[in-house]
């Protein structure tokens, strides 16, 4: 990915959560996926529960898919074609989200997450109200905006 | 290939890898498009069974995912997929390659070539090729033996040029590993290749016309690829491509190790602890669907 590519040699630790959001994940879609970020610095979780996901939700803003049910137009039982049920119908779980956490950052208990110094997001804006949307990237766009990032926040 | 391999011979079928690139206007994070009740339960992970008659239609959005509406109905799947279709019906959908390696045959012999330190792997008798920077990728997990290679598929000189790129947003790239394969009944189809950077085809579009039935495949292309049009002819390397002295499959490197994936099913412990191990330095949390 852009992050990993645009500093080979910088010595900073990028964790991949694989979470369970979509109907199709699981840990074999995880450990598949694993593959395309094979990096000495990258280690790899897989968030069946959405337990990280649930964690980063309030620290990067990101909205409960059920919330935005009645903006989409659809139900629970229309999306969980796509989403997993849980997704849908619990609280706000956050993926498609890189956040960036300095050295100084510190995860002392499970509850107490530290805010990242900077996210984004690779969602469609319009879909998911209520995410700030100077943080919504994608493409090109947001391998341009993970280098800037990546030179501010990972570089030293 | 278990299912697949005995339905190919007379099917079109094709595997769409994970993409590179992303093609925004069928973003996995929108909404599922209203449709009637799926079928999903059916198709996966074998839709042998399923049978479904009908137009086809496969949509890609940014991670591969294929939104496969058949007759109305709408199903969605991930990961890597391989889908046989046959006069329209469908008749097949494996997903993850990955758990369902080809078993080896050591009388089969693939012949390498190599060109800008890329790796082109050619099994004549299962009709498949796979290239990769990487000669361990090509026995690996998404090396598709039972592919059918159409005649002249490597062969770009016999490749007419017939126009020009494809829309923006109908951009992919081959996965991680930057293997392809294509299942192809040369006769029954007509299509609209494109020829990639590498020199090998990718299928755009694809139709099979039979009695009353069409079957549509559409897949998305890299936008620099150039078009052009298909005429049968026999296997031949790519020009330019150095050949080297065919070996035997057994002989080209395995696959890959597999990546530790830790699970947080009881606890976000051990990414805890893994992010205080980092202490000290940067740190980068990033969060996706495996699919």
């Amino acid at each position: 990915m852009a992050l990993l590519e645009a500093h080979p040699e910088t010595d900073f630790e990028f964790h991949a959560v694989w979470v369970d959001v979509l109907d199709s994940d699981s840990p074999a879609a995880a450990a598949s996926a694993a593959l395309f970020l094979d990096d000495p610095r990258v280690r790899h979780f897989h968030d069946r529960e959405r337990r990280f996901g649930r964690l980063l939700a309030p620290r990067v803003g990101m909205p409960a898919a059920r919330d935005l049910l009645d903006d989409w137009q659809s139900s629970v039982d229309e999306q969980d074609r796509v989403f997993t049920r849980d997704f849908l119908t619990g609280p706000a779980t956050a993926y498609d989200w890189i956040a960036f956490f300095g050295p100084d950052a510190r995860w002392t208990s499970e509850p107490e997450l530290p805010a990242p110094t900077a996210a984004v997001v690779q969602m469609a804006p319009d879909t998911w109200r209520g995410i700030d949307p100077a943080r919504f990237f994608w493409g090109p766009g947001m391998a341009a905006e993970l280098r800037r990032l990546a030179d501010l926040h990972v570089a030293r | 290939m278990k299912a697949a391999a005995s339905l190919v011979t007379a099917a079109l079928a094709l595997c769409a890898c994970r993409t590179g690139a992303p093609a925004p206007e069928a973003h996995p994070s929108e909404p599922a498009p209203q449709a009637a009740p799926a079928a999903t339960s059916e198709l996966l992970p074998d839709a042998s069974r399923a049978a479904l008659g009908g137009r086809v239609e496969f949509v890609f959005d940014a991670r591969a995912t294929v939104q496969l509406q058949i007759e109305n109905r709408l199903a969605r799947i991930s990961g890597r997929v391989e889908l046989v279709a046959l006069e329209g019906r469908l008749l097949g959908a494996r997903v993850d390659a990955a758990i369902d390696l080809p078993a080896p045959a050591p009388a089969t012999r693939v012949e390498l070539h190599l060109r800008d330190g890329r790796w082109l792997a050619l099994d004549h008798a299962a009709r498949s090729f796979c290239v990769s920077e990487d000669p361990a990728a090509l026995a690996g997990p998404a090396r598709y033996a039972a592919a059918l290679l159409p005649a002249d598929l490597v062969d770009p000189s016999r490749w007419i040029p017939a126009g020009a790129t494809a829309r923006a947003g109908e951009t992919t790239e081959f996965g991680g590993l930057d293997c392809a394969s294509l299942e192809w009944t040369a006769q029954a189809a007509r299509g609209e290749w494109l020829i990639g950077p590498d020199g090998l085809p990718r299928l755009r579009v694809s139709t099979v016309e039979t009695p009353g039935r069409e079957a549509e495949v559409r897949r998305l292309v890299v936008q620099r690829w150039e078009r052009r049009a298909f005429t049968p002819r026999a296997v031949v390397p790519p020009s330019g491509w150095t050949e080297l002295a065919p070996v035997p499959r057994a002989a080209v490197p395995g696959p890959r190790t597999p990546i530790e994936v830790r699970s947080l099913a009881d606890s976000v412990e051990p990414l805890r602890l893994a992010f205080e191990a980092g202490a000290g330095k940067p740190r980068v949390i990033g969060t996706f669907a495996p699919s």
